[in-house]
């Protein structure tokens, strides 16, 4: 897990006047998805990865592998619907950011809009046609409105184990790493 | 109609025991029911039961099984493996006036416990019975005391015909007290099997064969536009391996094989899924002996629950009869949902789980197991369609609308 920035650390004690944006990175063996309830800077999802540009700035040597580390994103969607939640207990921690990673997190359940695209299908379902969402792994990171994407929060981590598809929604219920 | 059949495949069925005969060693013993081949797998030291000694006089008789056999009868005692030479064996002697057993008469005393293997009950044509649906046929017509009458033969040969063409051969033996709803039970679900009573009160046996031609749907559903509609996948419907315990030794009830599964895993399944085994692993295999047999049930589980199940329940609000039951394949169509290839879901062949009608709420609940196949269409080369590559023929999936 990368180490939480200065930046991060001050945004999540206290947040006065910026928007919180909770992001759910969805990934499976075809690739990641971005899921969030409102539509969210660019800068706060990024890419992961090396990807390198070969526009002269670079010798190709050997020294560099093309595409190594490489992350596919396949899209970043705001659909949530209900991002779930999850409570703290009696917490005994020394910093602010234990509050939320050294937590046990039994499951989360999320609701995502399964509305019709622009052919009119279902464009939820269609996704969960080719794409195994079953086994994948489910990263919840928080961002402020404002910042970049090093000072994006990973706050907890599920697979998904189970997927109900409804013409309106779609349920994803999540277990804790 | 009364349905007899269900009482009394739920009656305890009393085995024979040794008490019948004039001077046993223990009373108490019963008289084993043998099917299938016990030499399998081979045994150097000891058998894989203990037949009841029934006449003490002289050096002892003992019953090998409770009924003629087959053959193929080794005997050990403490010392291993015992000479034939040793004793007069006897295929099927009706006993003391008592019915036809297979006995060995020792001319030499055992040391110790006897044990034994053997190859079971036989056909009238002098056949072994190793086929799961012969057995059930036998155990039903010829020692549970049923008649023709009780049972589907339709169904019994269509299990049979599958059974035989996936190579499943069963053995095992019945040594106590029994109803035998529960050996049915036992026996068929080693084999991916199941058994019902149907409406005409007749035992209705099914062994799952191949998703093929064999499975084709009996009926077209009509499209529920206004029901509920819902589709689950779990992760926890994945199987992609199958610890397995089979051959039972039933000297120690314990098994004499294990196979952890390897051979038979989905290594891609695993890969997304983690390796994901039965609820109750190892599996124990009571009617299964050869390897071959266990290795084809361990495969055909891993080959349906590989990928999770798309498993879809459709609420409907009245109470149409829709003439499907439980194992029945359907085509269904739910358009709003996609295919692998991300075709409007219609046409698709189900497997039908459930069926439960509701008569106070006046409502339907269905549940289908999605098998991945769907109807194909087939058109006529009248000269209508010109073959430029852009037709699979034969693999189209059919957009007609049937019900």
């Amino acid at each position: 897990m990368k180490r939480a920035t200065d930046q991060a650390v001050k945004d999540i004690a206290g947040h006065e006047g910026k928007t919180a944006h909770v992001l759910y990175h969805l990934s499976t063996a075809g690739g990641k998805r971005v899921f969030c309830g409102k539509q969210v800077p660019d800068s706060l999802i990024g890419q992961g990865g090396r990807i390198h540009f070969l526009d002269g700035s670079r010798i190709l040597d050997g020294s560099l592998l093309l595409g190594e580390g490489a992350e596919v994103l396949l899209g970043a969607h705001d659909w949530i619907e209900d991002g779930g939640r999850f409570s703290l207990g009696a917490f005994q921690g020394l910093s602010i950011l234990e509050a939320f990673r050294e937590k046990e997190l039994s499951g989360l359940t999320i609701a995502i809009n399964n509305a019709p695209d622009m052919d009119g299908h279902p464009r939820m379902s269609r996704m969960l046609a080719t794409e195994p969402f079953v086994g994948g792994r489910v990263d919840v990171r928080v961002g402020f409105s404002g910042q970049n994407i090093s000072d994006v929060l990973s706050i907890a981590s599920f697979t998904i184990r189970r997927i109900i598809e409804r013409i309106e929604s779609i349920t994803i219920e999540c277990e804790g790493n | 109609m009364a349905d007899p059949t269900t009482d009394r495949l739920s009656d305890s069925f009393q085995i024979g025991r040794a008490s019948r005969y004039a001077a046993p060693e223990f009373e108490d013993q019963s008289l084993p029911i043998i099917y299938g081949d016990l030499t399998i797998p081979s045994r150097e030291k000891a058998g894989v039961y203990a037949p009841p000694k029934i006449d003490t006089a002289g050096d002892g008789v003992y019953c090998v099984a409770g009924h003629e056999i087959w053959g193929g009868v080794v005997l050990f005692d403490d010392d291993g493996r015992i000479e034939a030479d040793n004793y007069t064996l006897e295929l099927a002697q009706n006993f003391q006036g008592r019915g036809v057993i297979a006995t060995a008469a020792f001319t030499t005393p055992p040391k110790g416990r006897v044990t034994a293997v053997c190859k079971g009950r036989k056909t009238a044509a002098g056949g072994l019975i190793e086929n799961p649906a012969g057995i059930v046929h036998d155990l039903m017509a010829s020692v549970w005391g049923f008649s023709e009458q009780d049972i589907d033969m339709q169904a019994l040969a269509r299990a049979a015909t599958s059974a035989k063409g996936l190579g499943y051969r069963a053995g095992g033996i019945i040594l106590d007290d029994h109803a035998p709803a529960d050996v049915l039970t036992a026996l068929l679900g080693d084999f991916l099997g199941r058994y019902e009573i149907d409406p005409f009160g007749r035992l209705k046996i099914h062994i799952a064969g191949g998703e093929s031609f064999i499975n084709a749907p009996q009926k077209v559903l009509p499209r529920f536009g206004q029901s509920h509609i819902e589709a689950e996948m779990a992760r926890d419907t994945v199987i992609n391996q199958v610890p397995a315990l089979y051959a039972r030794n039933y000297l120690g009830a314990r098994y004499i094989k294990h196979d952890d599964g390897s051979a038979t895993q989905n290594r891609s399944s695993q890969r997304l899924y983690g390796v994901r085994r039965p609820p109750k692993s190892p599996l124990r295999l009571e009617w299964v002996r050869r390897e071959s047999v266990a290795a084809t049930v361990q495969s055909r589980i891993v080959g349906r629950y590989h990928e999770p199940t798309r498993m879809l329940t459709i609420e409907d609000g009245s109470l149409r009869a829709l003439e499907v039951e439980p194992d029945d394949y359907v085509a269904f169509s739910v358009p709003w949902m996609r295919s692998k290839k991300l075709e409007p879901l219609v046409n698709q062949i189900g497997e039908v789980i459930e069926v439960n009608y509701d008569l106070g709420e006046q409502g339907m609940e269905l549940k289908i197991r999605d098998t991945g196949f769907f109807l194909t269409s087939s058109p006529l080369l009248d000269g209508t369609r010109i073959l430029e590559g852009d037709w699979l023929l034969g693999a189209e999936r059919d957009a007609a609308t049937y019900a």
